[in-house]
């Protein structure tokens, strides 16, 4: 069935349909069906429609491929563009910077009957959305290491500042390596199998390059306080907590080697 | 207390003098993929187009490989989604962006096209038909307008690819992106294969649109290749960007520059996109047929002259 959409304000002239016309013609493009047409077209013109409406839904589809290359593999072309298409109608893009768009796509996943079947998918998705997000946010000098030189002594009371393009994601599933089985390089490469453990994503961007670490549970704790703003005593106190066998010094080193943090400050004594 | 690192972000272009003007060589829209051979050799192309929408970040790798580019070659910002033939108020967060793009990269031109690509702020992501009416000229002066005030510079408007005429157009597009340039103090840039596929698709002689473009107001050409549609029931060409630039799409572009004198000219690939080499093969042809422009007389007289 074709399906005519009207001008709102179309009248006589046509001069003053130009409103109208914006109105109707996007209504068409992103209607369900496939043949919709806005009104006044004649056949040919209808026909060709599709071309417009055919660009539209790619542009939108393949930037959400871009964001979510993962999600795609693991659950298929067909399932994505379909779930894709979706996506585009219940959370229209404002900004004509496609850079970041599908900021809503994990949380659209998860409430997908389908999807729960597969329950790490959105998990997944909250991976990839940090690392976009991780790749395009502002520029700030990393700290490293040797900034630390002469704070042995207060070790125990810095705080950090967070790096902008720094993100963590915890799941109760290993999206860690999920995430590096299946990225296009490592498609070719032998089955790696996929323990079954909860994992956490450090997603960092030192000079200029994102990059994923897996944190086990205790470098989870112990990293989630830090970001919080904990000092590392603090930190400490709340990882080991958790896991009484919690080992700080190799954590630590990891987490400064990230690129996670631009500075420190001595905590609350105030300096 | 922080750390005494000293930031060293606004090394940008601030040293790098922006050129007044793209050269009237051969440039080509720049890819990533393409970044270890342009900057090791580029020859012969001799500047670069981006879309500013796919710059508009805080920050990162896509910003810093922009920054390396700009301090090596003059930068055209080319956008695709000021939506200057839309029916609503132009977005005044997207001018901000592109005018802090403008403001860091000095670009040695800034163009958009002549189409909508958003509706009731939702984002369509395609160069939807404008149509050629009295009311949707007066909207779109408007536009530019707003937008060479928002950018402090004039800029270059690009004729659309049509695939359908829509049927309130009351205007040959001709008279309209002329007037739309007279009135509004932009410039044009002309696509030479929009030209060829909006003739293929709705039946009009490519080279009398050619003729009538006024010399004095084309600031930058587009060539770019083209496929047929993949519904075979209707003859209609696609602007794809995805192949080499066709012959008679070439030598319609011979006919407007032997009229009109050389111009800065971009080879656009923009899917399936190839090697540099093969990239830069086109640039090449681009240059050659801009040579021999040069070198005749009664060119010379004639750009002087008009």
């Amino acid at each position: 069935m074709i399906a005519r959409i009207q001008n709102r304000q179309e009248d006589d002239t046509g001069e003053a349909s130009d409103a109208g016309f914006h109105q109707a013609f996007a209504t068409a493009l992103m209607d369900e069906d496939p043949a919709a047409f806005p009104a006044g077209l004649d056949e040919r013109a209808a026909r060709r429609f599709a071309i417009y409406r055919n660009n539209v839904h790619r542009g939108l589809q393949e930037a959400l491929a871009a964001a979510y290359p993962v999600v795609k593999t693991l659950v298929g072309e067909r399932f994505f563009y379909a779930v894709a298409a979706d996506y585009m109608r219940s959370e229209p893009q404002r900004s004509p910077s496609l850079a970041l768009y599908g900021r809503g796509f994990a949380a659209f996943l998860a409430d997908n009957d389908a999807v729960a079947r597969v329950p790490y998918i959105p998990d997944i998705a909250r991976a990839e959305r940090a690392w976009l997000e991780a790749l395009h946010e502002a520029d700030a000098p990393a700290m490293m290491v040797t900034d630390l030189a002469g704070q042995e002594d207060r070790l125990i009371s810095l705080c950090f500042r967070v790096h902008p393009a720094t993100r963590m994601v915890s799941s109760n599933f290993p999206i860690v390596s999920l995430w590096r089985a299946n990225q296009a390089d490592r498609k070719q490469a032998r089955q790696v199998p996929i323990p079954d453990r909860a994992e956490t994503a450090l997603i960092t961007r030192p000079h200029f390059q994102v990059q994923m670490t897996l944190l086990d549970g205790g470098a989870g704790n112990f990293a989630s306080q830090l970001l919080a703003g904990a000092s590392v005593g603090e930190a400490f106190e709340y990882a080991l907590a958790q896991d009484a066998d919690f080992d700080v010094t190799p954590v630590f080193a990891r987490l400064l080697a990230s690129g996670m943090f631009c500075g420190f400050t001595l905590g609350d004594q105030g300096f | 207390m922080t750390t005494g690192i000293a930031p060293d972000q606004d090394r940008i272009s601030k040293n790098v003098i922006p050129a007044a003007s793209l050269p009237a060589q051969a440039g080509v829209g720049f890819k990533a993929d393409h970044i270890a051979d342009v900057f090791e050799n580029a020859e012969p192309v001799t500047w670069f187009e981006v879309h500013p929408e796919n710059y508009m970040v805080s920050g990162g790798p896509r910003l810093q490989m922009l920054t390396q580019l700009r301090q090596n070659f003059p930068i055209s910002l080319h956008g695709v989604g000021l939506s200057l033939g839309g029916g609503e108020p132009l977005d005044k967060n997207h001018l901000r962006s592109l005018r802090a793009l403008v403001d860091r990269f000095e670009p040695a031109q800034v163009s958009e096209h002549i189409a909508w690509s958003g509706h009731d702020g939702k984002y369509l992501a395609d160069l939807l038909p404008t149509p050629l009416t009295s009311a949707a000229l007066a909207h779109l002066v408007d536009a530019i307008d707003e937008v060479q005030n928002a950018v402090g510079r004039r800029i270059l408007i690009e004729n659309p690819t049509s695939y359908l005429a829509l049927p309130q157009n009351s205007m040959a597009e001709t008279d309209f992106i002329i007037q739309a340039a007279r009135q509004s103090g932009c410039g044009l840039l002309i696509d030479v294969n929009n030209i060829f596929i909006s003739a293929h698709n709705l039946g009009f002689a490519a080279n009398d649109y050619i003729d009538v473009l006024p010399a004095d107001l084309i600031g930058e050409i587009h060539l770019a290749g083209h496929e047929q549609d993949a519904d075979t029931r209707d003859d209609v060409l696609i602007d794809t960007h995805s192949r080499p630039v066709a012959d008679p799409v070439w030598a319609l572009y011979q006919r407007l520059i032997t009229r009109v004198g050389a111009k800065p000219t971009l080879i656009e690939w923009d899917n399936d996109v190839p090697a540099w080499q093969v990239l830069a093969a086109e640039a090449a042809h681009a240059n050659d047929i801009l040579d021999q422009c040069r070198h005749w007389p009664e060119n010379q007289s004639q750009r002087v002259a008009s």
